[in-house]
């Protein structure tokens, strides 16, 4: 049996907003014309509209009024975690379905039941007891700044206008701590006063969420609330595009958040606009590939692009850019259940940046940056790899 | 006591006027009518009770959840922001809009079938419930002629709507409509179809749609009236004909509205809800 076959979930866990939605789909498709997971598959049950139908046949085979004559008392639940969240389905639905929301709910409720997925188990056990995804120690939070002897101060100690939210993925992650290095260097070189919780900070309950282990999204982001509220600083500032969907648009339904959430690309391109950095023009060919979390989920699509043309970058578009940028197939847990399936999608996209001609392809999320880096590697791709504050860094860092 | 008075008397006429001349056409939509309406509600109930079963705050009971659901939903329509309930029916809910920007030939399929059927269901309203009983002094050949008219528009954009769909799903074999609800759209293009012959054969067989009702009229009846001029030559016994196929066009009239809740057609209904419910958190 495979694993995920013959699950359950329970409907009283499910909103009757999303029992609503799941019967206004119309089954007219359109999804399925950008579905990436979809594309790459070309499995019907795999999208959105199969995963629907899926659902909704469970659904009435366990408590329709007519059960008795489905019969289908279990599903296979594979086919709903084959989903990055990316909310592409979202964009293109003419009747407007709000499916990130919907395929989180039943995420939700399948959890609730059968428990989280096998694949998903380290993870979520590893949030639970470490504080972060990635089974490393608290201890190793900070270890991207003793690297290079960074100091910041405590937030919970002292009084700071910015807590610079690191994220787990450039906390812990070798590659990608050069994000957390250079949002600590350019914050320093703009002269702001922030700080950084350190082994304090809390992993952002984003994975948890995605993967519908609620009890423990809905833990992490108390804990968070409590903290951020805590330290009397007015702006969050973070350079994960995850963590940032999370705390902006997750956290306010938990609980009061008072300080304002910013992504740093955001304060970027302010900065630069208000020519608090100076800049040196970088004369590239780049293509910028749309973070879901910070595109569709969040609606930031101009301050990556504003600074690749105060940089002096020729942005080059992929033909999917936007609202209608590929997933690189990095979220919604996919990549640690669905290895494969991930790296199907990433290719994708390099291949979508090669189309391009460009030199660089640049995004502003460690976890996107990760999985095209990945994808590169393995197609032997010469298109380069970069995240958007490295881009940044060259710019200004050099006059710093 | 007036209004008591009047509200006997308007009862008293509505029974007249359904009693009035029972004949087996009569009884037999009646009796269609009323079993559609019966299993109709069974389907609402199935689909709608199974949106109770799930997470919300309405109450703990179906019923009480319902009354409460409605009634908050009955608020947030007739409030100030009726308007903006208006238009995002019309635009959103009738005319598609979302769709027409994804898709123009889907949009156009969905939207000739749709509007064709509602179309046809209020030309249907109007002729035989406003004008054949509770108005009569309306019911003049003009005035009966454009509804005519739109008849048979509405007969051309249902059959226009489903042969594009069936075209694309078959012929074309569009991706997207692999897994579309054929059994639908073969429905539409049944109701179409008998709807236009049974009309045709009226013309030949010379029947008003209704005793007191005028006959069709040829000057607006753009389609029927040269179509039933070409069969003409045929001489066949068209009342018999005209009967029948009625009481086929009728038959599965009903049935396409009792199969709506149990079928993918009920997105007709959960959509406009769903864009009711979608603000709430």
């Amino acid at each position: 049996m495979v694993a995920g076959e013959g699950r359950k979930m329970k409907i009283e866990y499910i909103d009757l907003r999303s029992l609503v939605q799941l019967d206004a789909c119309t089954r007219c498709g359109e999804c399925t014309k950008w579905c990436p997971v979809y594309d790459a598959e070309g499995d019907e049950k795999l999208s959105p509209r199969g995963k629907n139908q899926l659902i909704k046949k469970f659904i009435r085979g366990r408590y329709g009024l007519f059960s008795s004559l489905f019969a289908r008392k279990s599903f296979d639940a594979e086919n709903i975690h084959q989903c990055t969240i990316c909310g592409q389905c979202k964009f293109v639905c003419p009747v407007e379905l709000d499916t990130p929301e919907l395929w989180e709910n039943i995420r939700e409720a399948m959890v609730e039941e059968n428990g989280v997925l096998e694949a998903h188990r380290p993870l979520l056990t590893s949030i639970k007891n470490y504080d972060n995804p990635w089974q490393q120690p608290r201890s190793a939070r900070t270890r991207w700044a003793k690297k290079d002897k960074l100091v910041a101060r405590d937030p919970t100690k002292e009084w700071v206008d910015v807590l610079y939210y690191v994220g787990c993925t450039a906390s812990y992650d070798p590659v990608i701590s050069k994000v957390a290095q250079l949002t600590y260097k350019i914050l320093s070189l703009a002269g702001v006063n922030f700080g950084i919780l350190g082994r304090d900070e809390s992993c952002c309950g984003s994975t948890a969420k995605r993967v519908g282990e609620l009890t423990l999204f809905r833990a992490q982001a108390r804990k968070n609330l409590e903290i951020f509220n805590q330290t009397g600083a007015e702006t969050i500032l973070t350079s994960c595009a995850g963590c940032f969907k999370t705390i902006y648009q997750d956290y306010p339904r938990i609980g009061k958040l008072s300080p304002k959430v910013m992504h740093t690309i955001q304060w970027v391109a302010t900065m630069l606009s208000e020519k608090e950095l100076k800049i040196n023009q970088i004369k590239k060919t780049i293509t910028y590939h749309d973070p879901c979390h910070l595109g569709r989920h969040t609606g930031i699509y101009d301050a990556p692009r504003q600074i690749l043309s105060m940089i002096g970058a020729n942005l080059v578009e992929m033909d999917r850019h936007g609202e209608k940028s590929r997933c690189c197939g990095a979220g919604g847990g996919v990549s640690t259940a669905f290895p494969d399936l991930k790296s199907k999608l990433a290719m994708q996209r390099v291949k979508d940046a090669e189309e391009t001609g460009a030199e660089i392809l640049t995004t502003a999320c460690p976890f996107c940056y990760q999985s095209l880096l990945g994808a590169v590697k393995d197609m032997g791709s010469k298109i380069k790899v970069m995240d958007l504050l490295e881009l940044v860094w060259m710019s200004i860092g050099s006059l710093g | 006591m007036d209004l008591a008075l009047q509200i006997y008397e308007f009862i008293g006429k509505l029974v007249e006027v359904i009693t009035y001349n029972w004949h087996p056409q009569r009884i037999y939509i009646l009796g269609l009518g009323i079993s559609t309406l019966i299993i109709f509600l069974i389907g609402v109930y199935a689909r709608v009770s199974l949106w109770f079963l799930g997470r919300h705050s309405y109450g703990k009971f179906f019923l009480p959840s319902l009354v409460n659901w409605m009634w908050e939903i009955g608020k947030k329509i007739f409030s100030r922001k009726i308007l903006k309930w208006v238009k995002i029916f019309l635009v959103d809910v009738l005319l598609e809009r979302n769709f027409f920007s994804q898709s123009k030939i889907g949009w156009l399929m969905y939207a000739l079938m749709r509007l064709g059927v509602i179309g046809h269901f209020a030309t249907i309203f109007f002729v035989f419930v406003i004008a054949g009983t509770l108005l009569p002094w309306i019911a003049s050949v003009q005035f009966l002629g454009l509804f005519d008219g739109l008849n048979d528009l509405c007969a051309c954009m249902i059959l226009g709507g489903a042969l594009i769909a069936l075209g694309r799903r078959y012929l074309l074999r569009t991706q997207s409509l692999r897994y579309f609800d054929v059994r639908c759209v073969l429905f539409v293009f049944f109701l179409g179809i008998t709807g236009l012959l049974t009309k045709i054969f009226r013309v030949l067989a010379e029947e008003p749609p209704m005793p007191k009702l005028p006959l069709v009229s040829p000057t607006y009846s753009f389609l029927t009236s040269p179509m039933a001029e070409l069969l003409l030559p045929l001489q066949l016994s068209w009342e018999i004909l005209h009967i029948y196929l009625w009481g086929v066009h009728i038959a599965v009239a009903f049935f396409f509205i009792a199969y709506i809740p149990f079928s993918n057609t009920w997105h007709l209904i959960a959509h406009p809800i769903w864009l009711l419910v979608r603000e709430e958190k």
